[in-house]
């Protein structure tokens, strides 16, 4: 399983958080995302629309989980508080809900919301980067992949 | 009120104790400087609330807003642009402020812990003794932990180190920022605990804390010639 980029959204559709691991495999079988922001922009677009026309098929409780595409799955985890948690991996890997779900309340409210120094409004992706963060999510990761 | 999961019976002694989620301390404790920076510029720093505005202090609605709306006229009015000097000065004397509140309300809730939680105990022999109440029980009621060491040189100064101290374990933020030089403020609450706590079991000290790398935290108690 690999993992190729992670994105957090807040409440207010902003980006906060972009983490890309795909430097380390191979640049062929990695799905063609440039490092500019723009990705995190179109990807928030695509779940947003997706998600909404989930709930209008499916009835309010459906929920849309993943999609996947000829080079890579997306895993969608909203909470909720309205945060949203995007991950891109390859397209073998299972559903990867539980690991987003472990991310928002093992690093995302330990280390950000229950930080003294992180602000409560992430304006810029501020506060989440810090080092306790960076380093729990790193472990994480790689320790799946 | 305990930090340490509840064990069966559920204290028969106590009928009074409930269960709070430790999560509601750390979020009060995480508000509360914050809060009293706001305070402290509100009410003591009127004119001066926008220059002396922290940068980690920005977690306030529509408060922030109005007083930003508000300051900002008031202080360009007053400043002129060369009061840079001036600006220096009242930073300090902001954050003397804020720490001067901040310890005597830890000083309030260090005394009231104190009486509530001292209360199923024999007196104290001497300043050691109370030290180490402080150090084991009242510590592990309020940080979920003790202090891993206590030194003293005999002649009333206490050392206390604490190399997990709660309120730091979270704190963290990007490199190469000054997290130390922001993790300052949330020691006076805790110091002012501790003065509270001494004072009320009868001696007078003066605390200070510091902190060299996160999450340790060192207490130096310096008692004051303590009656017999």
């Amino acid at each position: 399983m690999v993992v190729y980029s992670f994105y957090i959204f807040d409440r207010h559709t902003e980006c906060v958080y972009v983490k890309s691991w795909m430097a380390a495999d191979s640049p062929g079988a990695a799905p063609v995302l440039s490092a500019s922001s723009d990705d995190a922009k179109l990807v928030f677009g695509t779940v947003f629309s997706l998600r909404n026309m989930v709930r209008k098929l499916g009835g309010d409780d459906d929920a849309f989980i993943s999609y996947r595409t000829g080079q890579y799955k997306l895993h969608f985890y909203e909470t909720p508080a309205n945060l949203r948690f995007v991950m891109l991996t390859d397209t073998g890997s299972a559903s990867m809900r539980n690991v987003l779900h472990q991310i928002y309340i093992n690093l995302w409210v330990e280390y950000v919301v229950k930080n003294p120094l992180a602000p409560v409004e992430h304006k810029g992706g501020a506060g989440v980067n810090n080092e306790l963060f960076e380093l729990g999510l790193d472990q994480f990761i790689r320790g799946m992949m | 009120m305990s930090l340490s999961p509840p064990m069966p019976p559920f204290n028969s002694t106590d009928p009074t104790a409930s269960f709070l989620s430790s999560s509601a301390l750390d979020f009060l404790l995480i508000e509360l400087v914050p809060l009293a920076q706001r305070v402290t510029s509100q009410r003591d720093f009127p004119s001066s609330s926008a220059t002396t505005q922290n940068p980690d202090n920005n977690n306030d609605g529509a408060s922030s807003h109005h007083r930003h709306r508000k300051s900002n006229s008031t202080a360009a009015a007053h400043h002129p642009p060369a009061a840079d000097s001036l600006k220096k000065i009242d930073d300090e004397e902001h954050l003397d402020a804020v720490h001067l509140r901040l310890e005597s309300q830890g000083y309030r809730v260090g005394q009231g812990l104190v009486e509530r939680f001292s209360r199923d105990r024999p007196r104290f022999n001497d300043t050691l003794d109370v030290i180490k109440f402080l150090c084991k029980d009242l510590w592990s009621l309020v940080f979920g932990k003790n202090i891993d060491n206590l030194k003293t040189n005999h002649r009333g100064v206490y050392v206390l180190t604490d190399n997990a101290f709660r309120p730091f374990s979270r704190m963290s933020t990007e490199t190469g920022s000054q997290a130390v030089l922001r993790a300052q403020p949330f020691l006076w609450f805790p110091c002012g605990i501790i003065r509270g706590a001494l004072a009320a079991l009868g001696i007078s000290a003066t605390v200070q804390a510091e902190v060299n790398e996160l999450p340790a935290a060192i207490f130096q108690i310096k008692t004051i010639a303590a009656k017999p």
